[in-house]
């Protein structure tokens, strides 16, 4: 398999990546600016093609730069970053639990984020929107080190953490649905609709903050791919490689529940792309675990950004969380995954 | 004339290890000296705590008591790196990793080598391309690791534990399950390394694989070491009898005059 | 009948009077309990008998019957599928039900309470086989693990398709969200007149299948080799489970790990036995419902604490705590 390589300092920094891999990122580039010009002229309000190309150069109409640039860039940057952001925690943690099921929306994370967010909306009403975010991240760092607490960080585990997980995840949302019964309908109604997954109310300052987590989750992504293709050798393995596995596994569990964390504050919970992402990057290029990070990233952009466009344009003037498009799509593929699954061990 | 002590680096020291697996007593108060540059089979019945002796060799274990020494350094006293630069763990069944091709397993071996942002070095190809040839994989390097045979598996696992350019390697049961000629064919691999001068410590099932390719022989019985040495002192009737309650004759191979265990199966 | 046989029947049927009479009496508007027994005799005109008759009275039958068919729908999954985590909540049935309530309700506009068990049992039963469809296909019926990823899966998507349906119809959203975080609040003696005659038959074929599922905890080989036939008690514990889970959610709405926390809690004290482990189940389920209830109601009075929060509140510690000792 050929491959780029390039090094410098004497070989001190060196970095290398397979041609094909190479070639998939750069499609997939060209993928999310596709989707990221369609998202700037689909919608209820029309934008042409060429209006929102212009737009982005500055040289439309009035009314074109509004409703693209305004209203239209931050919410599909957003939707792009916090897709990323998903799936990069979803293949850590695919990683680390070595079970290609796990998903940070499948295992209470972003379930205990949302709760944070609305509790924090009906105990105090009048709390500043900015302390939305860090609530969020609280609410998801607890719920992982919880499971952790109780499940310990070997691999052996990863069938018991999955299982708490799940359980976990459906006790938080019982509390999320019957906490919302405590709200005014209006406000319901609004936190029903972020905790499905939203970007629809996304603006610069949101585009702002994603951005900070994606510049920290670039260096996440450089720092885990080696331990995390160590981890899939098996603990033994990976310690006589000279890997301390089980700082190891809490340091990269803790970036991808940050991750996921930091996505769920901003746009709320939107499930599959997790588990979806990743798999989808190994199908494409099945090698390198440093390459399987990007891909992982670029295809849960695209899965993200795609998902928030059908929903905002596919049902007319019905405005469909991403979220829910995300979860109507990727419940039946993680049903086909479960099924390969077991074809292949069976076989 | 005084003879000159081989100074080959891999010599291993075992003093007063005692080690707990749960409630049991695993490992209790194991001396032992692993000769380096040769291989070293460590047999006994199941559960009489070879495995648990070279997972604590390994670091994947760790003792209640005593220490072991890595060419006079304490084991304990090395980061996990500089351990992994000193010897290397092929373990009983490890995990396939889905998708890997075989060329990125071999790699996986030079982690111990390489820094945070250096990814690879001319050195890095230089050590998997020798592992890969010394094991006969070359021609597997695209392929993926679950599309190969076991023994070819095994192949490539070993490759990758050369690749770590280890004094020492450890391996534990790596005939398991494999073909009995496929077997013969990865204990001569083995056999091949150490008279390179590889130290070799590997735990063995089949008594006679130990005897045909081991240049020494480790009885334990009850986490104890019962018997050392050359396999032609070691594999004796009563010896048999004590550690495996196995009534047995020993006769020499025509071919190579190392000992052979025959079992009496007449009633 | 010996004494030790009679003990734990005792023990029961007065912790299921105390629960009821406390759940009668306590309250934003406490009824002394000699009031209470007046006016459950005789009726009258009194506040206090209104309060019990048109308000109360209504809500505790409601509790017991959901709690009771929530346990034993859990003890016969449980039983089925030898998986300890076996409960309507996890493996679906809750979240099909209340998508098909949510659905018919707002799409359909079936809002009459006397089709919600029809409605809540159909939906119940989708899930259930997703599950069970999914869980057999990926050849995950002995694991712990796979009937619980296959729950999860058809929950969210069950529960988008749901949320869809709220948030396109806000006013129907605005009917249903109380009920849909599980809750015996504002509950009539009509809908429990409507709902009861289920959940009893459900609680009769449960005990009748009893003895069956004691045999299949066996193992499906062995239970084949005692003549059981292994197939058909499967079917027919389905049926009962959704109409158990149908006559719950009618009364009470989906309320999760209940079905979990009873049987298991019930296995402490009466072992794994499903001749004994069944009724424990339903009189246990029918105590902690109208206990949980009263809580709910008493502890921040005048407001009230939704059902389903402390359900879940006390369910979920279970749950890990099932793990802890499995693992």
């Amino acid at each position: 398999m050929t491959t780029i390589r390039t090094s410098a300092f004497g070989h001190r920094i060196a970095l290398e990546m397979p041609l094909r891999g190479a070639a998939l990122l750069a499609a997939s580039t060209l993928v999310i600016c596709a989707l990221l010009l369609a998202s700037l002229s689909l919608g209820s309000a029309g934008v042409g093609f060429n209006d929102a190309l212009a737009a982005l150069l500055g040289s439309a109409s009035e009314r074109a730069d509004l409703v693209a640039i305004e209203f239209r860039l931050p919410r599909a940057l957003t939707a792009l970053m916090a897709g990323g952001l998903l799936a990069l925690s979803g293949a850590l943690l695919q990683g680390t639990t070595l079970n290609p099921l796990a998903d940070p929306a499948l295992i209470g994370v972003s379930q205990g984020a949302g709760l944070a967010v609305v509790a924090l909306a009906v105990l105090l009403p009048n709390a500043p929107d900015a302390w939305s975010a860090p609530a969020a991240f609280g609410g998801g760092l607890i719920v992982a080190v919880f499971i952790l607490a109780m499940t310990g960080a070997r691999s052996g585990a990863s069938t018991r953490f999955l299982l708490i997980g799940i359980g976990i995840a459906a006790f938080l949302t019982a509390l999320t649905t019957a906490i919302l019964t405590y709200g005014r309908i209006s406000g319901a109604h609004e936190a029903l609709g972020w905790l499905a997954g939203s970007v629809r109310s996304a603006g610069w300052d949101e585009v702002r903050q994603m951005g900070w987590v994606s510049v920290a989750a670039l260096a996440i992504m450089l720092l885990a791919a080696r331990p995390l293709s160590a981890l899939r050798l098996g603990d033994d393995l990976a310690a006589s490689l000279g890997h301390i596995v089980s700082r190891a596994r809490v340091l990269l569990l803790f970036g991808s529940v940050g991750l996921a964390a930091a996505s769920v504050s901003v746009v709320g919970p939107i499930t599959f792309v997790g588990l979806l992402a990743p798999h989808a990057a190994r199908r494409l290029a099945p090698t390198g675990p440093g390459l399987h990070l990007a891909l992982s990233w670029a295809v849960g952009a695209c899965l993200t950004l795609a998902a928030d466009l059908a929903g905002r344009a596919a049902f007319g003037a019905i405005q469909v969380p991403a979220g829910l498009v995300t979860a109507l799509v990727g419940a039946p593929c993680f049903a086909l995954l479960m099924l390969r699954k077991h074809r292949k061990e069976s076989s | 004339m005084v003879e000159i002590a081989p100074d080959k680096p891999g010599r291993i020291t075992v003093r007063g290890l005692g080690v707990r697996r749960g409630e049991t007593q695993a490992l209790r108060g194991v001396d032992l000296d692993i000769v380096p540059g040769a291989m070293t089979a460590l047999v006994g019945r199941n559960g009489c705590g070879k495995s648990t002796l070279l997972k604590t060799i390994a670091r994947i274990l760790r003792p209640e008591t005593g220490e072991i020494e890595v060419d006079g350094t304490t084991l304990a006293r090395l980061s996990p790196r500089a351990a992994a630069q000193r010897m290397a763990l092929l373990p009983q069944s490890p995990i396939l990793p889905e998708g890997m091709r075989v060329r990125d397993l071999v790699a996986q071996g030079r982690h111990p080598h390489r820094g945070l942002v250096r990814h690879w070095s001319p050195e890095d190809d230089a050590a998997i391309d020798a592992a890969m040839a010394a094991t006969d994989t070359v021609q597997f390097a695209d392929r993926r690791l679950e599309a190969l045979s076991g023994g070819q598996r095994q192949r490539c696992w070993i490759a990758m534990t050369l690749a770590q350019d280890t004094p020492i390697l450890l391996l534990d049961e790596p005939t398991t399950y494999l073909d009995l000629s496929v077997q013969l064919e990865i204990m001569g691999l083995l056999a091949r390394l150490a008279r390179k001068g590889r130290t070799i410590l590997v735990v063995l099932h089949e008594l006679n694989l130990a005897a045909a390719f081991a240049d020494r022989i480790v009885m334990m019985r009850d986490g104890q070491i019962d018997a050392e040495g050359p396999p032609s002192e070691v594999l004796t009737a009563p010896l048999l009898q004590r550690v495996f309650g196995l009534d047995a004759r020993i006769i020499a191979d025509p071919d190579t005059g190392r000992p052979v265990c025959l079992p009496r199966t007449a009633a | 009948m010996s004494i030790r046989a009679l003990l734990p029947v005792a023990v029961l049927s007065v912790l299921l009077i105390g629960a009821l009479a406390w759940h009668l009496g306590a309250g934003a508007h406490a009824v002394p309990p000699r009031a209470v027994i007046s006016a459950l005799l005789s009726g009258g005109e009194s506040y206090d008998a209104a309060v019990i008759a048109g308000i109360r009275l209504p809500r505790a039958l409601g509790a017991m019957l959901a709690g009771a068919s929530l346990s034993a729908a859990g003890a016969l999954m449980q039983g089925a599928t030898r998986n300890p985590l076996a409960e309507p909540g996890l493996f679906g049935l809750l979240a099909g039900a209340a998508l098909a309530v949510v659905a018919a309700q707002g799409v359909f506009g079936l809002g009459a309470p006397s089709l919600v068990p029809l409605l809540a049992a159909f939906g119940a039963l989708v899930g259930a086989l997703m599950v069970w469809g999914l869980t057999t296909a990926a050849g995950g019926g002995a694991g712990m693990l796979t009937p619980v990823l296959a729950g999860a899966a058809v929950s969210a998507f069950l529960a988008a398709l749901t949320t869809l349906l709220n948030l396109v119809d806000e006013r129907n959203f605005e009917d249903l969200r109380v009920w849909l975080s599980g809750s015996l609040a504002g509950l009539r003696m009509p809908v429990v007149g409507m709902v009861a005659p289920w959940a009893l038959a459900g609680l009769a074929a449960a005990l009748l299948l009893a003895p069956k599922l004691t045999v299949l905890s066996l193992g499906d080989e062995s239970a084949q080799g005692l003549g059981v036939p292994v197939a058909r008690i499967r079917v027919l514990t389905l049926v009962a489970v959704v109409v158990l889970t149908a006559s719950a959610v009618a009364l009470a709405g989906p309320l999760a790990f209940v079905g979990l926390t009873v049987p298991h809690a019930a296995r402490l004290t009466f072992g794994s036995d499903y001749t004994r482990l069944l009724p424990a189940s339903i009189a246990l389920g029918a105590i902690y419902l109208l206990a949980a209830d009263t809580v709910g109601r008493t502890l921040i009075a005048p407001a009230e604490i939704s059902t389903g929060i402390l359900t879940a509140l006390v369910g979920a510690p279970v749950f890990v705590a099932l793990l802890k000792v499995r693992g």
